[in-house]
Order: structure tokens, then sequence, then C-alpha cells
């Protein structure tokens, strides 16, 4: 924000201090309607305003009179109009002439891969015509102000001369035009060929988010429609409350239907059963609590377990309970994914019943378990490669060291989610 | 791609899950086990990998030795006594003493230390009746030879190759002697059944000098027990204890971990055998896996 003023009293005393413009005269009022941001994401929009305040300032310095912003947006907001709307002329035109003002001024940025694209209408009130229609191009980045002086010097240039006024049946078929054109920019948005994007989706209600930001609105009937550009780089999310949410990406080509993966709830609760290797003649069962839902938890597991090799005829069978508390997480791809891997450490200890009581307890660290699991609505598999270090803490057998036996455990898990 | 991933991650577990029946990270004796005791506050820590820690069976009691430490146990695992001095494969029993490394003990209940012998800690050995006066026949192999010593000899037999030997068993119940031979850079082994009085007379004459029993896969580490069941051989730092059949036939296996150190020494009759867990310091009596 101060750096946004400081740049805005710089212009202003530069503007204010050149000679290149002649004496202004009593100008018209223009009413300069924010400039829509076309980018994909709302964190661009320090330059829509640096370039709206830098063009007002100029207007007002070559001797127009400009409509305080506060007072158009009052009259935008009576009138229900969202700003994107103001792209359109006759909204634009007919917003101004309620204003009193006898010029409108639109236009739009959009930055695209760190590429500035500027255009800028300028349609008088009382005859609806576009006096001006100017698009520059440069790159987001300080060379704005290069591209606002070349815009703001043709601008008021072609304000100062307007083009003389036209026959009767010319202005009617101007009107046809700006409506044509108009009509053009509604789809268009941007130079680039339309494309309509229509989402599918289970989710009733999912609100959809373009590059996380931007709400195109909500899904209705099982679908949402909206229009971009061939060649966009379009990145959707979906967020519903109770849900986690889901994102897709793709590059346009063409109109295209995509399908929103189904958005998974939110569900703190979570079950495992658990099957390693090794432990064959057993079965794990795992508690899981979130601290933060879809990423942090910690779990508790038991796994009992039976070492019993019945091929020796004179054996006999040793039971095993391993005990462990974790805190894990999830890594990178975030809840509702198909396919997620996560990361988790823990304590605990296998009390063995061999011998007289009471046994012997192997306590152990675990600092590394690594799993990835494959996720279906409120259930889930995963394969999970784990390792344990010994201790040595108790009256034990395995005294201190890795686990060894041919390598890490491996096992296989199915979680259930409530 | 998860398609072609899961059956591959179950199959995975699945081969993991082969040794399913063997393979634990808990010794594999547990099952077998009749009882345990841990010695880590009586027997220093073994050095992993090596030979100092040596177990064996005289007359229904067991001599543990780790470096320079000894323990008698009774086959209860009470400990009943314990000793430093020097030590080495040398354990025999002679009806009334016993000659452990190069310690001599007294009988049994007392087991009082008698004396510090001349014969070499290091030797293999077993006892001979007809060998007077202790009845410690001892033997090495090295250079070529196989050389007899203790109360008998010296005498040098010339042996073929660059084999060693890694135990001699004395059956008490027969005039025989089984040498346990293996190769140097080969995991074969080779046992020889022969006469006392053979070994009593001096050189032992052209190699194989008495009665080529068996052949068996040793591994690099094998070592060698006598039982009336068979012969017991242990691969892979005791990982395995593979029983075999008088023919050289493999009958059966105990596999688990690895132990960082071990010794075991086996009954005759075959039906129990004693483990020591050097990477633990925990002695085991269990009961054999077949």
């Amino acid at each position: 924000m101060l750096k946004r003023c400081f740049i805005l009293l710089l212009l202003t005393l530069l503007l204010s201090t050149a000679a290149g413009w002649p004496e202004p005269e009593p100008g018209a009022k223009v009413c300069v309607f924010l400039f829509t941001n076309l980018s994909e994401t709302e964190r661009r929009d320090i330059f829509r305003d640096i370039v709206t305040d830098a063009l007002t300032v100029e207007l007002k310095v070559a001797g127009f009179g400009v409509v305080p912003q506060a007072e158009w947006q009052k009259q935008l907001r009576e009138e229900g109009v969202r700003e994107e709307e103001l792209l359109r002329g006759p909204v634009a035109v007919r917003l101004a002439g309620k204003l009193k003002a006898d010029l409108a001024l639109t236009g739009f940025v959009r930055i695209d891969d760190g590429d500035l694209l500027v255009g800028i209408k300028c349609y008088e009130v009382a005859s609806e015509r576009l006096i001006l229609s100017l698009l520059r191009r440069g790159t987001a980045s300080l060379q704005v102000y290069s591209l606002i002086n070349d815009s703001a010097a043709e601008l008021v240039a072609a304000l100062r001369n307007p083009p003389a006024a036209l026959p009767a049946e010319t202005v009617t078929v101007q009107r046809q035009s700006v409506v044509e054109e108009v009509s053009s920019e509604d789809r268009v948005v941007e130079l680039g060929i339309p494309v309509q994007v229509t989402l599918l989706s289970k989710d009733e209600g999912a609100e959809i988010y373009l590059a996380g930001e931007r709400s195109l609105g909500r899904t209705e009937g099982g679908r949402l429609s909206f229009v971009s550009k061939a060649g966009t780089r379009l990145i959707l999310t979906a967020r519903k409350p109770g849900r986690y949410e889901a994102r897709i990406e793709t590059r346009l080509k063409k109109d295209t239907k995509l399908k929103l993966p189904p958005l998974q709830p939110v569900l703190p609760l979570e079950l495992e059963l658990e099957y390693s290797a090794f432990q064959f003649l057993g079965l794990g069962a795992a508690y899981r609590r979130y601290l933060e839902p879809g990423w942090r938890f910690w779990r508790l597991e038991d796994y009992l377990y039976l070492q019993y090799p019945f091929t020796y005829p004179r054996a006999t069978p040793i039971p095993h309970n391993d005990l462990e508390l974790q805190v894990g997480s999830y890594l990178f791809i975030p809840p509702g994914s198909r396919l997620r891997f996560g990361v988790a450490a823990g304590l605990g200890f296998i009390y063995t019943l061999a011998g007289s009581p009471p046994g012997y307890a192997d306590a152990y660290l675990n600092p590394l378990d690594a799993w990835f699991e494959l996720n279906l609505r409120n259930w889930a598999l995963y394969y999970k490669v784990e390792t344990k270090y010994f201790l040595g803490l108790f009256p034990d057998l395995n005294g201190t060291g890795y686990m060894e036996i041919y390598g890490p455990t491996l096992s296989l898990g199915v979680i259930r989610r409530w | 791609m998860v398609k072609k991933l899961l059956p591959a991650l179950l199959a995975a577990l699945l081969c993991g899950s082969c040794g399913i029946l063997y393979l634990t990270p808990f010794p594999s004796i547990l099952p077998l086990a009749e009882k345990s005791i841990d010695l880590s506050g009586r027997m220093p820590e073994a050095d992993e990998d090596s030979w100092d820690v040596r177990l064996a069976l005289l007359n229904g009691y067991l001599f543990l030795t780790v470096k320079h430490k000894l323990a008698i146990l009774d086959s209860g695992l009470k400990v009943l006594k314990d000793y430093d001095g020097q030590y080495g494969r040398l354990a025999v029993y002679n009806g009334t003493d016993y000659f452990i490394g190069r310690e001599q003990y007294g009988a049994a209940p007392g087991f009082s230390h008698l004396s510090t012998t001349a014969y070499s800690q290091e030797n293999l050995g077993y006892y001979d009746p007809g060998a007077p006066p202790n009845g410690v026949v001892t033997l090495s192999c090295g250079g070529g030879s196989l050389y007899t010593n203790g109360d008998v000899g010296p005498f040098s037999t010339p042996m073929p190759g660059d084999l060693n030997l890694e135990a001699a068993l004395a059956d008490d119940l027969g005039p025989s002697v089984f040498l346990f031979f293996k190769g140097n850079d080969s995991e074969e082994g080779v046992v020889l059944k022969v006469d006392r009085a053979l070994i009593r007379s001096g050189p032992l004459g052209a190699y194989p000098f008495g009665v080529a029993v068996v052949a068996l896969s040793a591994g690099e580490e094998g070592r060698f027990f006598y039982t009336h069941d068979g012969f017991v051989c242990s691969r892979d730092e005791g990982r395995w204890l593979i029983r075999y059949g008088f023919d050289g036939s493999e009958k059966s296996a105990l596999t688990g971990r690895r132990m960082k150190s071990f010794a075991a020494a086996f009954d005759l009759d075959g039906a129990t055998f004693y483990l020591y867990d050097g990477g633990v310091r925990r002695l085991y009596k269990c009961r054999t896996w077949w």
C-alpha cells in the first residue's frame, strides 16, 4: 500500500511539473471506471490500480473533470452491476450518463506469464460512440509507467480532438458497431479464441475458483460453465464446506468438459487395519486423529501376532504385541487427491510373552515410516515401509540396533474414515 | 499407473511374507526355547563376528567363554561359577576334571581351579582314556599339515589343499572321533570319522586317513556340531542352523535373524541344544527343531 502511494505521489509530482501538455481548457467530465483485472489471480490487482490511478491523474492534469471513484461505485452498487460488466460499452455508457459524465473510460489489465496487456476504451456518452480503443502490451514490471505515459498521451490527444459528430444514420450504424464490439469483448475477454468450459461435478453447490482465488460461481445441476480463451492454463479449485478442496489443471484448446474429482469429506476419525510381512499370524489396528485436518495426525497402533514356525514339531507359539504411538504427516499432495504419500515417526515397544512372566519388552524408536495411499471415498489403501531401532531399555530380546530381517518391514493396510 | 503399481506392491509384500514362517526380528529359537538367562551383567560384550564366544557342553554342564571370562552353568541355566582365565577353543572333560583353554578345573559342584596347563588353548581337543596322564588329545591344522598334540604325539600328518580343522567331536558311545574340515576359500566342508586309536598311534597316513562321512555346505563362517541324529552346521552368522543326516542329506533348517556373535552346543542325543546370542548376551536352552 505504501509502495503504491509513493508511486502515485511520484507520478503526480512528475505529471504536474511536466510541460508536455498544453494548458487545459475547461474539459469534459470523464468517468474512469476502475480497470478490470482479467489476470487469473487477484494478486495482480496492483497493476490494475496503478493503471487506473495514473490515467485519472493524467486526465486531471490535462484539465478534464473526473467523476470520483466513490460516486460511480455507489451507483454501481445501487444498480447491482458487477465491475466486470463495465467492460461492456453500453453498461459503461449508461452508468456514465447517469453520473452526468461526457465520456466513459473503461478497459482491462491482464498479466499472463509476465506479460502486461492493457486495453483502454473511451466512449462518448451523448452519441454512445467509441471514440478511442487502445491496446498496449509490455512486461509486468516498472515498464508499466512508460506504457501508461504512452497510452495517456494518445488518450488525451484523442479526447482533445474527438472525431466530428456523425450524421444520424451513421450514429445508428455506429451503435450497431458498439453492440457488436461489446458482444465480441464479452466473449473474447482479451485477444484470444473463446473457449467454452463446462465443469461437471457430483458435488452440488461447490464453489469453483480460478487459480484458487477468483470465484467463478457454484455448481448447479451438476455443472458450471464459463468462457475462457484457448491456450490458457486453467487451474481450478473446487471448495465446499465440510469437504477437502479438489484441484484440476489443464491447458485449454477447444470447448472443453472437465470432470471434477469428487470432493472428499473431512472426517476426523480414522481406523486402520494393517498386515505386515514377517508378522503373518496376526493383525494390526490403528486409531488416527488429525491435528490438522487432512495433513498432520497422531496415530496409535497395536499389532498382535504369533511367532509360530509350525513346521517345527516341538515349537510352541510365542505372542508378540507391538504398541506404537506415532506422529505423521502427509506430504505435498493435498487431501482429496486420489494418490497421496506421507511420513511418520514414533516410539513403541514390543511385548513378548516367552518363558516365565513378565516376559520381555523391546522398546524402539521408529525414525521413519513412509507410505503412499490410494484414496477411495471413505476408504483408503496404503502401502508402507517402516524401520525400527531397538533401544534396549528394558529386559529385552533384541538389545540395541536396527530391527534386521532382510530390510525394512513392508505393510499393507486399509483405512476407514468416519 | 496405480493399476500397474498395485500388483507389484502386492507381489513385493507376498515375497516378503514368503519367509513368514521363519523370518522374524526375534530370535528364531524363541518358540523352541525352554529357558533363557540374561548374562549381560556377567559376561563381557563380544566383538562383532568374532569367535571369542564359545560354548561347550561337558558332562551335562555348560562352559561359556567370552574373551577372558568363563561362566559355568548347569543344564537348567543356573550359573554355578565364573572365572577369569586364558580361554580358547579347547574344552575337554576327562571324567574327573575340565580343561577349558589353558585352565584346569575340578569336578562339580565346586569346579575349583586346579592349575594352568601347558595345553594350547587354541587347539581343538577331545578325551581319549588311552592317552595318559589326562587323556587330553589336541588337534590343530596349518601349513598343509594336521598336528596331533596334548597327551599324545606330537605327530604331524600331511593334508591336501588348504583345509582347516573346524571341530573335533568325540562320540562318548563309540571309539570314533568326528573331524570337521573346511576349505579356506570354499563353502564346502567334509566330515571324517577317525578311530581314536589311530590318532593316538602317530601320523595318520594318507588323507582321508579315516572314513569320509559326508560333504557339507558350511558357508564361510560355518560351525559344526554332532548329535546322534546327524550333523548340524551353521551358516551366515547363525541365521541358519541346518541339520544333515549322516548321509549328507539336508534334513531341516532353523532360520532367523543374523546374530552379531553366537555360540551353540548340542546334546549328543539331539533333543536339546543351547545357544548363546552374543549381541544381547542371552543364553537359551531349546528343544531341537526336528
